[in-house]
């Protein structure tokens, strides 16, 4: 009995070394294989014309792409650390917060600039002083984009940063959007295409704050993201990966009627609203990163990360183009 | 001596299997204050099922029992039924606190203080004393029916139910509860009706023994108990009577 | 004996833990290192945070509790008075039992929208039909003799419940209880972590939650750990004395 219950034992810690012996899954991207994760919104819209054209299976012959539309940054995070993911595409802040806490990945390029902005259903809130304490504003998630840009504004026009902090409620774009038209548990909500565009267009809403008057600037929405293994072990899928995006983006801006076509397809949405869309001021598609330095310095200052990144090559690849070196 | 108890008429039906039967016919017995009567039957002559109507736990179809001149229509304190089984008492109570708790719903006694003396001085006197603070189920099956008669003897009914309360003793334990219950009579003048299906208990207890007869339940016989009013004076009237009723039961 | 038996098995874990963390094949960020936990926890703790999230949580789960028991006992109540009201429950108690909490969670939103509410319908939900059942349940298993006892000295209707069927079922309603803390206390966890905070409090679920989004892995097993706490203080400390000083005390176990 004794005798059996140490062989066990014995068994089971074999098994979780040798487990443990094969590291998170074999790394993709060695030419076979290549997994890149994205969320759900007009920010992503190159990606779309990727799948449509067949940009990466063009730029990298041979390879199988495998798309995953998952629901949070979180989830992109924790598939890219066990290995299961080598392109994720996020905000800069869950980026910079993973990069604080040892993720070994990096920005490899911009994708998009988008309107974001804080839209509300009551009518007398004109701006964030105006918010009572029975306001709740709805947010995709504590540490997302729309979070710190509300901390953002909440600092330069309240003083500070987590005045609001206790009147937010983490819903996704969906659940808050239809929370905030049926004027249920929240009065503001925080969000980005194409529920900004459906939000303001319903009767007495109005947006109270965007992303620019927030950051004060004008930054990148969506960044792509990619791990080290993937960016060391295979340079020509890496190179490929970046190539594929920029010739989706300069295909959205060279073509913009063909894109919306290819889009309005894909996002199910009128044809005509989508290029009202890619033509506003605000939407832009580049790989141009922008915006790193103030979220860092924002974030570090109030401790949602520990610190900055001192060079800027500890954050992105090498061959990425910031505006704010 | 006078009455204490009238039933009157009494017909009781149940159902088994879809079927109306009837489980008494026409019962009618009365019994006198202070008395001891003995209802003796076969076991399923609805002997239970009549000391339920008297207590007030079940109404019959047809007939009235009057206790103390009043109709019984709800169970009261005034008509205190002590059963058979040991699992009469409260569980979750102390013995002490099983027999105040009664007192307590029913408002007997003046303070809880009183009421504490009054149930005390009934465990004493049922022979309990050191078990005031202990549960039931440490009890033994004897101690627990004493208890049961204690509780039932706080609460000064006009009638005493006694449906087989000795019945799953032994033998020894059976004839001591026998007569702590016959000195408890002499003492209080209580009115016992005490039902048994052993002919030698209604002989030992019993002023008058009611024998029942089966299916359905009915008054075979009533008779007066000489043996009990005269003593243990001759064994031979004893068992003379003894075959009456053995013959009685036997008929059936 | 058998807690030293399970004492040896988490000793036993732990240390295959550390094993694990020290091994140098994972991230910290997949395996902390048991130092870092409990530092985590620690830091939680000594900030109030946890504390505060942990409040918020059992006193959620605490009002669920006691009113999901006091309807289950109305119920319980009710359908011992008539057949029709018995059937009714019993139909009303097996299409909802089989529900988890969590698959009504839509429904709730439409109805009670993301804040406490919905939190607490949701425990409620958990808790109420498996007390139901064992109410009615133990109502039944009452002993003929005693009900009639109770009755004979006069107690009646509400009183009767109370004084008599309710300690005398106490078995089963503390094993109802059982499952009810079990299910309200999965049901709460998950709840917390989907809802999120309302006015900055959210319960352990959403510290959880919380933790993953900020990426503090070690964050996330020191909640785990104050969740495996609880979750055995009440199942092996509290519900234990209770019996002990009930149901066990008054010999009422083996009914
Ligand atoms: N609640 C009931 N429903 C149907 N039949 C019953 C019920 N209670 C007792 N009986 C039947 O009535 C008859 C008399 O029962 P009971 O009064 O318990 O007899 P005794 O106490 O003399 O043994 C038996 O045949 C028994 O099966
Ligand atoms: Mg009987």
């Amino acid at each position: 009995m004794k005798r059996g219950l140490l062989k066990l034992i014995a068994l089971i810690i074999a098994a979780s070394l040798t487990a443990a012996g094969c590291t998170p899954k074999e790394t993709s991207g060695s030419g076979s294989r290549i997994a890149i994760a994205e969320q759900y919104g007009l920010a992503y819209a190159p990606l779309q014309i990727v799948k449509e054209l067949k940009l990466l299976e063009k730029n990298l012959p041979g390879t199988v792409v495998e798309w995953k539309q998952l629901g949070n940054t979180a989830a992109i995070r924790e598939a890219m650390l066990a290995g299961e993911v080598d392109a994720g595409f996020m905000a800069i802040p869950p980026f910079l917060i993973g990069w604080d806490k040892g993720m070994p990945w990096k920005i490899a390029c911009g994708l998009s600039k988008s309107p974001v902005g804080l839209v509300t259903n009551r009518e007398e809130i004109r701006s964030l002083r105006d918010f009572g304490d029975k306001d709740r504003i709805a947010v995709p998630q504590p540490g997302s984009v729309q979070h710190i840009l509300l901390s953002m504004a909440c600092e330069k026009e309240l003083g500070d940063p987590h005045k609001l902090d206790n009147q937010l409620v983490t819903l996704a774009h969906p659940e808050g959007m239809s929370a905030l038209l049926s004027g249920r548990d929240i009065t503001a909500h925080f969000t980005a295409p194409p529920y900004l565009m459906k939000e303001l267009a319903e009767p007495g809403m109005h947006e109270v704050l965007n992303g620019r008057q927030a950051m004060g600037g004008d930054f990148t929405f969506i960044a792509g993201v990619t791990t080290a293994a993937f960016h060391d072990k295979d340079p020509r899928a890496y190179k490929a990966f970046v190539r594929s995006i920029q010739e989706a983006i300069d295909y959205i801006n060279n073509n913009r009627e063909k894109a919306a076509a290819i889009l309005a397809e894909a996002y199910k949405m009128p044809e005509a609203e989508l290029l009202s869309y890619l033509l506003m001021e605000d939407a832009a598609y580049t790989t141009v990163v922008e915006g790193i330095e103030p979220f860092a310095q924002f974030m570090e200052r109030n401790g949602y990360i520990s610190k900055v990144p001192g060079e800027l090559n500890e954050i992105v690849w090498e061959d990425v183009h910031d505006e704010n070196p | 001596m006078s009455e204490k108890l009238r039933v009157s008429g009494i017909n009781k039906y149940y159902y088994k299997n879809g079927e109306r039967f009837k489980v008494l016919d026409s019962i009618s017995f009365t019994a006198g204050s202070g008395e001891v009567l003995c209802l003796l039957g076969p076991s399923g002559c609805g002997k239970s099922t009549l000391l339920r109507l008297i207590c007030g736990l079940d109404e019959p179809e047809d007939g009235l029992v009057r206790l103390d001149g009043k109709a019984v229509s709800c169970p009261s304190p005034a008509a205190v039924m002590i059963f058979q089984e040991f699992g009469q008492l409260f569980p979750w109570r102390t013995v002490l606190d099983n027999v105040i708790y009664p007192m307590r719903v029913n408002g007997i006694g003046r303070s809880e203080a009183e009421r504490k003396q009054t149930a005390e001085t009934w465990l004493v006197r049922v022979g309990l004393e050191g078990f005031f603070h202990v549960f039931p189920h440490t009890l033994s099956g004897g101690m627990k029916q004493k208890a049961a008669l204690a509780r039932a003897l706080a609460l000064e009914p006009s009638l005493l139910l006694m449906d087989e309360p000795f019945g799953s003793l032994d033998a020894l334990t059976r004839e001591g509860l026998q007569r702590l219950l016959l000195q408890i009579r002499e003492e209080t003048g209580s009115t016992i009706l005490f039902v048994t299906h052993d002919i030698q208990e209604a002989l030992t207890l019993g002023d008058r023994i009611l024998v029942m007869g089966k299916e359905p339940g009915r008054i075979l016989k009533v008779l007066e108990n000489s043996v009990k009013k005269t003593g243990k004076r001759s064994n031979q009237e004893k068992s003379a009577l003894y075959d009456v009723i053995h013959n009685l039961l036997g008929t059936v | 004996m058998m807690r030293i038996h399970k004492s040896i098995w988490f000793v036993l874990f732990l240390s295959l833990w550390e094993l694990l963390a020290r091994s140098g094949r994972f991230s910290p960020l997949v395996f902390p290192p048991l130092a870092a936990v409990f530092k985590a926890l620690f830091h939680a703790l000594a900030s109030g945070e946890l504390l505060q999230e942990t409040g918020f949580s059992i006193l959620l789960i605490l009002e669920g509790l006691l009113v999901g028991a006091v309807l289950a006992l109305l119920l319980g109540m009710a359908s011992s008075l008539s057949p029709l009201l018995r059937s009714f429950t019993e139909a009303l108690a097996a299409l909802a039992h089989p529900l988890p909490g969590i698959a009504l969670l839509p429904v709730i939103i439409l109805w009670l929208g993301t804040g406490r509410a919905s939190i607490l319908f949701i425990i409620i939900h958990s808790v109420l039909w498996p007390m139901l059942l064992n109410v009615m349940t133990g109502f039944r298993a009452v002993p003929k003799v005693l009900a009639e006892t109770g009755r004979n000295f006069g107690v009646r209707g509400a009183r009767l419940f109370l004084e008599v069927y309710v300690p005398a079922s106490l078995p089963y309603l503390l094993a109802g209880l059982r499952i009810a803390w079990a299910r309200a206390w999965r049901a709460l966890i998950s709840a917390e972590m989907i809802f999120g905070a309302v006015g900055g409090k959210g319960g352990l679920g959403w510290y959880i939650f919380k933790q993953r989004v900020f990426m503090d892995t070690a964050g996330m097993f020191s909640a785990l750990i104050v969740i495996i706490l609880i979750g055995i203080l009440v199942e092996e400390v509290i519900f234990e004395r209770v019996e002990a000083a009930t149901i066990r005390k008054w010999g009422m176990t083996d009914q």
